[in-house]
This record gives structure tokens, C-alpha cells and sequence, in this order.
């Protein structure tokens, strides 16, 4: 009888090259020993395959797994990761090649893990970001996005479920979680390379906080999360800076890890559309938010323009939070996300309402008359200081 | 039994002979080289495929007669398209709505026949029947034993520790 299993190993090949993300490679290579023993025997090439066809910056983060976590390391200083990392959008990897197949084993079986866990996180926020969008007024009044103390709810609002997380969301936490979860191993390869005290304990602080790759405040929401997942399983003391712990003891990403069940991921995968940059405009909310190609642009945008929107007409807090305005510090206080706020401002509360639901207390920072011009808001440094 | 000039006969495993368009049949590239290379009048005699019986034949011929009409694809473009998605055509999804054998068998037949295009198409189901799935997931949707030893099952625990046991 015909089945999976019973594929020569040509055509699993084929589905191997078929898969789209490296959870369900890794999920696929661990079926049975005949089928893994045919990854085994072709994983660079599988993994150049699947490589070719993700996203960019996250591909490169996941060669750049590969390569710690090959035996020896082939870096012998943080300088020199540091510089490999920072020219490594320009790289074309050959090395991929010629990995034994434990490296490539052990990055697929991080990314599974990482992919449970983005949905994890993005799961726990949603929940919680979903309960913030009832402030839309039924009425559509211009007012939508300021509402404080004084204002709290007078009928009628409505709640707005927010769907499924867009491509930006789920590349958010994934490149935050991938993030964190590298400077941790890179600081274990590099002790066992040899690497001086300095560059091992250095590692979080000289290296990737201020990259142009890793936005510091997604990482820092993402920590968050990680923090209420890991409770009772990991001492973190409510630390929110969790990696500039200087110990090399259980990492917050593996020990939240470990709490997530594994079964059915709570979102289905995502497969986005790639399309070329030449056809169309970018500057198109849905496109921006669902397609790669245009959301890799737009990404760029919002990283290079804090507090601002990119987008024409488009005020920050009409949009969904996790694409942006969430991961703000000050926001996330605002919102009763984060536990404290930096500047020693009292925490925020959320408002429980009669009928069970929560809200939170949101304040725009855009002034009010932006949204009634309906034109694209400017905010300086000194109204964001005020958040 | 002969066939008029314009289709063919094939005779699948178990001895049905099913007569078919020829236009039809060349999508399939073992077929067209094998019809290129018999001499005129042998193209009337039943080509016998003995790895595909009748049901998965006839399955296979009507996904052919369906894109009798489409462009070969060239090199480059199968390529291209491998990279680009999981999308499958919407008649092609319907197709592909057969028990799990038939799946399979239908993906052995496209490969024995050489139909590349189909062998994607099977592919590409299987894929999207495993995208997201769990180990334990897969095993249970394609009813297939976990064979680990103790030992490759704690090697395998072992790599989903990630660090902290290096």
C-alpha cells in the first residue's frame, strides 16, 4: 500500500523541498528513522532550498544559527561574529554546503521551538490587544484614539476582533525571539571556543542591542511575554532586560519554551504572497501588513522613523497595535502591558467592565486635530517624552 | 487491439487497455520519448505500463486530458515555480480530494511516467497536508509508526533541548 512513508527517497525529497517554513521541516524530518535519515543525507541542500525562499532577514538569522552551532565555531572573537553578522545580508553563504548535518539538525530544532513560541506570544498579546480595540466608536466619530480617565466608556462602543496576526506581527516576534535566543547561544559557542571573558560576557551589550537588524523594542515586548510564559519556571525577579543577566543559567526563551504544549500551533502558518517591488506601490495598508516584499520595505520604515507612521493618512493608532505602536515602551506601560514604566510612572491599570471584558486605559499620542485633518500625524521627540 | 491514428492504447498492471488521445498521453515524457522512438506502425500496438493500474490510469489520464492544452514547461520554470509557493490550481485542489493511497499512488505514477508538473501538484498536496503539523501530527494524518529506538528518540529529545545541555 502506498504512503508517505513508503516514498522512494527521490520524491520525499520533492515534499522535503515543498516545505514552507522550517517548523514543519523539522516537524517532517522527525516522522521516522527512514524519513529522517533521508534529510540526514541531503540537509544542506533541503535547508539552502527552503532558505531561498524566506524571508530575508529572518534567513539570515537562521544561517547565522547554522554557524554558531557548528563544532568548532568557526569565529574566534566577538569581532569577528560582529563583522561576519553585519556583512551577512551581502553574503552568499556558501558554507551552507558543507555543514555536518547536527548543525543544521539543531537550528531546525530551534526554529520549531521559536515558531512555537512566536505563536505563543503572539497569542497572549493578541488577547490582550484585542481587548484594547473596543475603543472604536460605532458612530465612527474622528475621535477614535484619544480616550483617557475622563472619557472611559459611555455606550456605544463595540468590540472589534483583531483576526489572525499579519505577516509584520508574526516577523516581529519571530526576529525578537530569534534575536535573544542567538546572543544566548552564541555566548555559550563562544566560551566553548575560547573566546576572551570580555567578548563572551560582552556579547548582548557590544554586539546586536544597537544592530540595525534587531529592533530593541520588539525584543523588549517580546520579553515580556516571555516573562508571564516562563512564571514559576524560571527565576527572572521581573527582570524586563532579561538578557543582561550575566550568568550563562537557563535562558527565558527555552525555559517559556518549555511551557508551551506541543500540539496544534493556534495560527495556521503563515504563506504570503511574494511579489516584486517594481509593480505596485508599496504604500497600501493590506499589501504592507500581508505581503513579504512590501512589508520588508515598509519594516524598514517604521525602524528608521520611530513614533511616526510610514504610512500616508494612516495615523498610528488606527492601525493594529502589534504592527506597531505596541512596542513602545511608554505604549506598552500605557496599555498595561508592562508591569512598570522606566520613568517611574505608576503602572497603569486595566478597567474590568461589568460584563467581564478588560480595557485598557490608551491614550493617543497623536494630537487630536491630526486625526480630524485626517493627515499624516508628526510627533517631536518632546510630546513622545510626555506618553 | 488497434487504436485509430490519433489516440493510443495503453494496458495498464492489471490488464485494462485504455484507449487515449495522444496529445493526452505525450504529457506524459516517458511516453513521448517511447512513441518518438517506435517505428509508424507500432504506435497502434497497446503500450503496456506495468507500474499503474487501472484506477490510477485512468486518474492520471483525466488530469492530462484536463491540461492537454498547457505549455510545456521548460527548465527554468520548473525550477521557479518549486521556489515560489505552495499554491495549487483550483481544479487541481478537486483533483487531488482522493483517499490517501490513491494520493501516493498517483504521485508514484506521475513519477514513473514522468509528469512533472503532476508529481508537483502531488507534492505540493502532501506538503500542505503536513505545513504546521507537529511530529506526532504527521504521524497520525499519513498513519505511520513512530520506529525510533529509546536511544534516537532521546537523541531527538536531546537536539529539541537547544543549549543548556551543551
Amino acid at each position: 500500500m502506498a504512503g508517505l512513508a513508503r516514498l522512494p527517497p527521490e520524491l520525499l525529497l520533492i515534499i522535503f523541498e515543498e516545505m514552507p517554513d522550517f517548523y514543519s521541516l523539522h516537524a517532517l524530518s522527525s516522522v521516522s528513522r527512514q524519513i529522517s535519515a533521508v534529510f540526514d543525507d541531503h540537509a544542506a541542500n533541503v535547508t539552502n532550498h527552503i532558505l531561498s525562499k524566506d524571508f530575508q532577514p529572518i534567513s539570515q538569522l537562521q544561517r547565522f544559527a547554522v554557524d554558531i552551532y557548528a563544532n568548532p565555531m568557526q569565529w574566534l572573537s566577538l569581532r569577528e561574529a560582529t563583522l561576519f553578522f553585519d556583512r551577512g545580508a551581502l553574503l552568499p553563504y556558501p558554507r551552507l554546503g558543507k555543514t555536518h548535518a547536527p548543525a543544521i539538525r539543531r537550528m531546525l530544532a530551534t526554529a520549531y521551538n521559536i515558531e512555537r513560541l512566536s505563536h505563543a506570544c503572539l497569542r497572549m498579546l493578541l488577547d490582550r490587544t484585542n481587548s484594547i480595540e473596543p475603543w472604536t466608536l460605532v458612530d465612527h466619530h474622528k475621535h477614535v484614539g484619544f480616550v483617557d480617565e475622563a472619557s472611559l466608556p459611555r455606550a456605544p462602543y463595540k468590540i472589534v476582533k483583531g483576526g489572525p496576526p499579519t505577516w509584520l506581527e508574526f516577523q516581529r516576534v519571530r526576529r525578537a525571539l530569534w534575536s535573544l535566543q542567538l546572543i544566548f547561544d552564541l555566548r555559550i559557542a563562544g566560551y566553548r571556543t575560547g573566546w576572551p571573558d570580555g567578548d563572551v560576557f560582552g556579547v548582548q551589550e557590544v554586539g546586536f542591542r544597537n544592530s540595525q537588524y534587531w529592533e530593541s523594542d520588539e525584543r523588549i515586548s517580546v520579553e515580556q511575554v516571555l516573562v508571564q510564559l516562563a512564571v514559576g519556571s524560571v527565576n527572572v525577579s521581573g527582570h524586563v532586560h532579561l538578557i543582561h543577566d550575566k550568568g550563562l543559567s537557563a535562558h527565558p526563551v527555552q525555559a517559556a519554551a518549555k511551557t508551551v504544549p506541543d500540539g496544534p500551533l493556534p495560527f495556521p502558518i503563515p504563506a504570503f504572497e511574494s511579489k516584486s517591488l517594481e509593480d505596485e506601490n508599496y504604500d497600501n495598508q493590506v499589501r504592507c501588513l500581508q505581503i513579504a516584499a512590501y512589508g520588508f520595505r515598509f519594516y524598514n520604515s517604521i525602524a528608521s522613523r520611530w513614533l511616526r507612521s510610514p504610512l500616508v493618512n494612516t495615523p498610528f493608532d488606527y492601525f493594529r497595535f502589534l504592527g506597531f505602536s505596541i512596542w513602545g515602551w511608554d505604549r506598552l506601560s500605557l496599555l498595561g502591558l508592562a508591569k512598570t514604566s522606566p520613568n517611574g510612572q505608576r503602572p497603569t491599570e486595566p478597567k474590568r467592565l461589568d460584563n467581564g471584558q478588560i480595557l485598557f486605559r490608551w491614550r493617543s499620542i497623536v494630537h487630536v486635530p491630526s486625526y480630524l485633518e485626517d493627515r499624516k500625524p508628526t510627533v517631536s521627540g518632546g510630546e513622545a517624552a510626555k506618553v | 487491439m488497434a487504436a485509430p491514428e490519433s489516440t493510443i492504447m495503453l494496458t495498464s498492471s492489471d490488464g485494462t487497455d485504455i484507449s487515449v488521445e495522444r496529445q493526452v498521453a505525450e504529457r506524459s515524457i516517458l511516453i513521448k520519448n517511447l512513441l518518438a522512438d517506435l517505428p509508424g506502425e507500432a504506435t497502434t500496438e497497446a503500450i503496456p505500463i506495468p507500474n499503474v493500474n487501472e484506477p490510477v490510469l485512468r486518474k492520471v489520464i483525466e488530469w492530462c486530458d484536463h491540461h492537454k492544452k498547457d505549455p510545456p514547461a521548460s527548465a527554468e520554470d520548473d525550477s521557479d515555480s518549486r521556489k515560489k509557493s505552495t499554491d495549487i490550481d483550483e481544479w487541481d485542489q478537486k483533483f487531488m480530494q482522493v483517499d490517501q493511497e490513491m494520493l501516493f499512488e498517483i504521485i508514484l505514477a506521475a513519477n514513473y511516467l514522468d509528469i512533472k508538473a503532476l508529481l508537483d501538484v502531488g507534492c505540493k498536496t502532501v506538503a500542505n497536508m503536513i505545513k504546521g503539523k507537529s511530529p506526532d501530527e504527521i504521524r497520525k494524518t499519513f498513519n505511520i509508526q513512530n520506529d525510533f529506538t529509546p536511544e534516537e528518540e532521546d537523541q531527538i529529545r536531546r537536539e529539541n533541548e537547544w543549549a543548556e545541555d551543551r
